[in-house]
């Protein structure tokens, strides 16, 4: 069966160094901006968590503040169009530029129909707080560490 | 999160695990999924199987029947979780879950093998197997 590739028999080598121990462990969802702006579409509270393994592997989730009621006993489309709108769930490996002061999220699954193309972040730690800035946008998405 | 969960029995869940394989009476039903779970000392839970059928979109968004076959078969939630020592099983309460409906607790029988972690929905002849990730 097919794994996913991390670790000592995967395609890239575990993050090493002190930035990426700033990494490791899980991040509570805080919130996104757009141009300093809350983001729209995800209700009031949405929750959320992402996850670095020491390995170099990752998981990120994100659940907008609503639940999609189901009629029956699988989503109908358009049931699964509301459910799948604006929720975040992808996993697969990351590696951190810190030169260029970037991760990689390497995604392996998402639950997004499309491809699986990697995704780049400029990075930030503020406290215990984890600023994610997708590059060349004015987003920005805000984790807490756990505690 | 309110209860601490990182003693006995409990605290052999934290860490993240790699999705193996799931069997129904002892088969293999959907082989080349890829997956993770992660147990946070502190009671949190994520957990993730993706099918290893490209999902696929014609516009930036999709249409209803895409996002029906995406949605079919994906795991994605998350909550907090609590171990039953005497019962042997772990309960995933979830807060979040892609999949629609409600998100009501999953109960599993838990065994550790070796650095496996087996996962059997009570009543079922399904076991979903979880390799430490080292």
């Amino acid at each position: 069966m097919t794994q996913l590739d991390v670790g000592p028999a995967g395609a890239q080598s575990p993050p090493q160094g002190d930035v990426a121990k700033r990494f490791f462990g899980a991040w509570r969802y805080v919130g996104t901006s757009i141009d300093g702006k809350p983001r729209p579409g995800r209700g009031a509270s949405p929750k959320g968590m992402i996850y670095y393994d020491p390995s170099g592997a990752m998981a990120a989730q994100i659940a907008p503040d609503r639940r999609v009621k189901m009629a029956g006993q699988e989503p109908t489309a358009d049931e699964a169009k509301a459910a799948l709108a604006d929720y975040v769930a992808y996993f697969g490996t990351y590696t951190i530029d810190e030169r260029a002061g970037t991760v990689t999220h390497h995604r392996q699954g998402s639950v997004q129909p499309g491809e699986l193309t990697d995704y780049v972040r400029n990075y930030e730690f503020v406290g215990d707080r984890l600023i994610l800035r997708p590059v060349g946008t004015t987003q920005e998405v805000l984790w807490e560490r756990f505690k | 999160v309110s209860e601490q969960t990182n003693s006995g029995a409990a605290g052999r869940f934290v860490g993240a695990w790699r999705y193996v394989g799931a069997m129904v009476d002892g088969k293999p039903p959907r082989p080349g999924r890829k997956g993770i779970i992660y147990y946070d000392p502190g009671g949190d839970m994520v957990v993730q199987v993706a099918p290893d059928d490209a999902r696929g979109k014609a516009g930036s968004r999709p249409t209803p029947e895409e996002a029906q076959a995406a949605l079919a078969d994906y795991v994605a939630y998350f909550g907090t979780y609590s171990v039953d020592e005497r019962a042997r099983t772990v309960t995933h309460h979830r807060y979040g879950s892609v999949q629609p409906g409600d998100v009501a607790d999953l109960v599993r029988g838990y065994e550790f093998s070796g650095d496996r972690l087996i996962l059997r929905p009570p009543g079922t002849t399904y076991e979903v197997v979880w390799e430490r990730i080292k």
